[in-house]
């Protein structure tokens, strides 16, 4: 941990995390910097909820994690003071009233605001006296984002936190993440499987793929890595030659999408454009005999 | 006390406060209610006020805290789980705070704190009960008859030393209510009736097979200190009541029958028997943690 640069809010070097005999995160590597938006993404199983329970000190792996310049796993507690976590399967208590959290977080949580947390309530439609369980999904993840969002840190993890949630419930919450929190010093890691919704917000990407990490990259980096190319049914075969990492159809049009500049003699075959983070991560995670099948 | 933990002290109160309270005050009060339309039969001549008013105190007080108790205890393995069970466990464990702060909070809450409470709610209940009983009894004049003063310093004296007493007795306990939490949350609906017919097995086999009481003679040790520490270590009590002076000087030696007597189960820490099973009740605390830890 000590050859580590606490420079960057996280860090991991060789991290791996096995139950028992199965690998859920194999051997990586990455570093997250302040200022960020990250999404963490990757089908179910893929690691995203290991690793995020292993940067909050829940579970131990192997290798080096640092999160906040501390150790998770040995210093978890002075850990979880510095940090906003929402867990995968966070259930807020049924029993308690809105008021008695805030009494409660005020008192667990040395750098959590109750005002901070009114202040942020007032956006949604969740009064101080009422009670979790008679508020509906989209309300309680709205609450749990408050309470969080109150706490003064540097780092949230937020792990599938509009799971299960409409759209309007996903929408408002990312609003209220975006609006409230992210300061451009704060670093929020976000893992989901609503790619298409989070695209906009994120200023890196973070995919994995049976527990490893196959790509890490900044939204900048990925326009300019990253290419796609639209064609016509006759070019199919000579696109396919290239060996993209993808062939798909958009919009009824076949097109392929390339890690690089596509050959020079294919670009004038099609229309080059943007591919969105859908079809990256498809690319990238899709299983291989899976996609030739496809093709 | 650090914020954190008196923090999830009140968690519990947040959490079961409803319950307690209807536990400890519905009795009592249907059978105030009750009274002016019930009768008390007495076996021979009307006591003396005074000890109508006592009677109605201590029973109410011990009655109270009794029924609380029991039902505290048999909610003990359920708390093993629970934060499992209504799947807030994640929600606690992304909050500040060590495994044996939160354990810790819950069972000194639940075996120590509100069984004290029940006992002052008891005893508030139990003047009441005792104005109640001695009107009922021998009529609205009687109650001049009761030196209140007296037999408030006694019950106030008694009161002390019952809260030592649940104290201690949660000590001589814990080994006990500790391994069926331990047995709940490893085992879960299983634990309880696991480790009870485990002990009944063990304890017959090596009895009957071996002639070997060793289980029986545990069980008994723990369950007689926890009497002891509780109330009337040395049955003193027992000694001034049968001396037969009279309810006035009865209430009279309470208050340095209390003082004794909380010595006297202070002393009686100095058991093997207590200190091996704090032994238990710290492994058995130990389980709870490394389930905690493993519960995500």
């Amino acid at each position: 941990m000590n050859n580590m640069d606490h420079s960057n809010l996280v860090e991991a070097s060789g991290f791996s995390l096995r139950y028992g005999r199965k690998t859920a995160v194999d051997d990586i590597s990455f570093k997250i910097p302040k200022g960020r938006v990250v999404g963490l993404l990757g089908h179910n199983g893929a690691g995203k909820t290991s690793l995020m329970k292993a940067m909050v000190g829940l579970i131990g792996g192997s290798g080096q994690l640092s999160v906040l310049g501390l150790d998770p796993r040995a210093q978890r507690n002075e850990l979880l003071t510095s940090l906003s976590y929402i867990p995968d399967v966070a259930v807020l208590p049924r029993w308690a009233k809105v008021e008695e959290l805030l009494t409660l977080m005020s008192g667990l949580q040395p750098r959590f605001s109750a005002e901070r947390a009114r202040t942020l309530l007032k956006r949604t439609s969740v009064a101080s006296g009422d009670k979790v369980k008679n508020l509906s999904k989209g309300m309680v993840t709205q609450l749990h984002l408050a309470l969080i969002a109150a706490i003064d840190t540097r780092l949230m993890i937020l792990d599938e936190p509009t799971l299960g949630l409409d759209v309007m419930s996903r929408k408002s919450f990312y609003e209220m993440l975006i609006d409230e929190w992210c300061d451009g010093e704060r670093t929020v890691i976000i893992s989901t499987h609503q790619v298409e919704e989070i695209e906009t917000l994120l200023s890196d990407v973070m995919m994995l793929d049976e527990g490893k990490l196959v790509l890490n990259i900044s939204l900048e980096e990925m326009d300019s890595r990253f290419v796609a190319l639209s064609h016509d049914a006759a070019a199919a075969d000579a696109v396919a030659s290239a060996h993209p990492l993808l062939r798909y159809r958009l919009q009824g049009k076949p097109a392929a999408l390339f890690d690089g500049e596509p050959p020079v003699h294919l670009q004038a075959l099609g229309q080059r454009f943007r591919p969105s983070l859908v079809d990256l991560f498809m690319a990238l995670t899709r299983k291989p005999e899976m996609q030739s099948r496809q093709a | 006390m650090s914020t954190r933990f008196m923090t999830l002290l009140q968690r519990e109160w947040m959490q079961h406060h409803k319950g307690w309270l209807l536990v400890m005050l519905i009795p009592p009060l249907l059978v105030l209610i009750g009274m002016p339309f019930g009768s008390i039969q007495l076996d021979h001549s009307a006591p003396p006020a005074m000890a109508i008013a006592l009677l109605a105190l201590a029973g109410t007080t011990l009655g109270v805290f009794g029924i609380s108790w029991m039902i505290n205890m048999f909610q003990m393995p359920g708390l093993a789980r629970r934060d499992q069970q209504d799947r807030t466990i994640e929600f606690w464990l992304s909050l500040p705070g060590t495994h044996t702060e939160s354990i810790g909070a819950t069972l000194l809450m639940h075996a120590v704190l509100i069984p004290m409470l029940a006992l002052a709610v008891g005893a508030g209940l139990g003047l009441l009960m005792a104005a109640a009983a001695v009107t009922k009894v021998a009529g609205l004049a009687a109650l001049t008859e009761v030196s209140w003063l007296a037999l408030l310093a006694a019950g106030v004296a008694g009161l002390l030393r019952l809260a030592l007493g649940v104290v201690l007795m949660s000590l001589w306990f814990a080994p006990l209510v500790l391994a069926v939490m331990a047995a709940s949350a490893w085992l879960k609906r299983w634990g309880a009736p696991v480790l009870i017919a485990a002990t009944i097995i063990v304890g017959n086999v090596l009895d009957k097979v071996y002639d070997n009481r060793i289980v029986w003679n545990l069980l008994k040790a723990q369950s007689e200190g926890a009497g002891r520490a509780f109330f009337d270590a040395k049955h003193q009590l027992q000694q001034i009541e049968e001396k037969g002076e009279g309810v006035t000087q009865f209430i009279s030696q309470i208050s340095s029958w209390a003082l004794q007597d909380g010595l006297t189960a202070i002393a009686n820490l100095a058991s093997p028997h207590l200190i091996g099973g704090l032994v238990v009740a710290a492994a058995c605390f130990g389980l709870l943690i490394l389930h905690r830890r493993n519960a995500h």
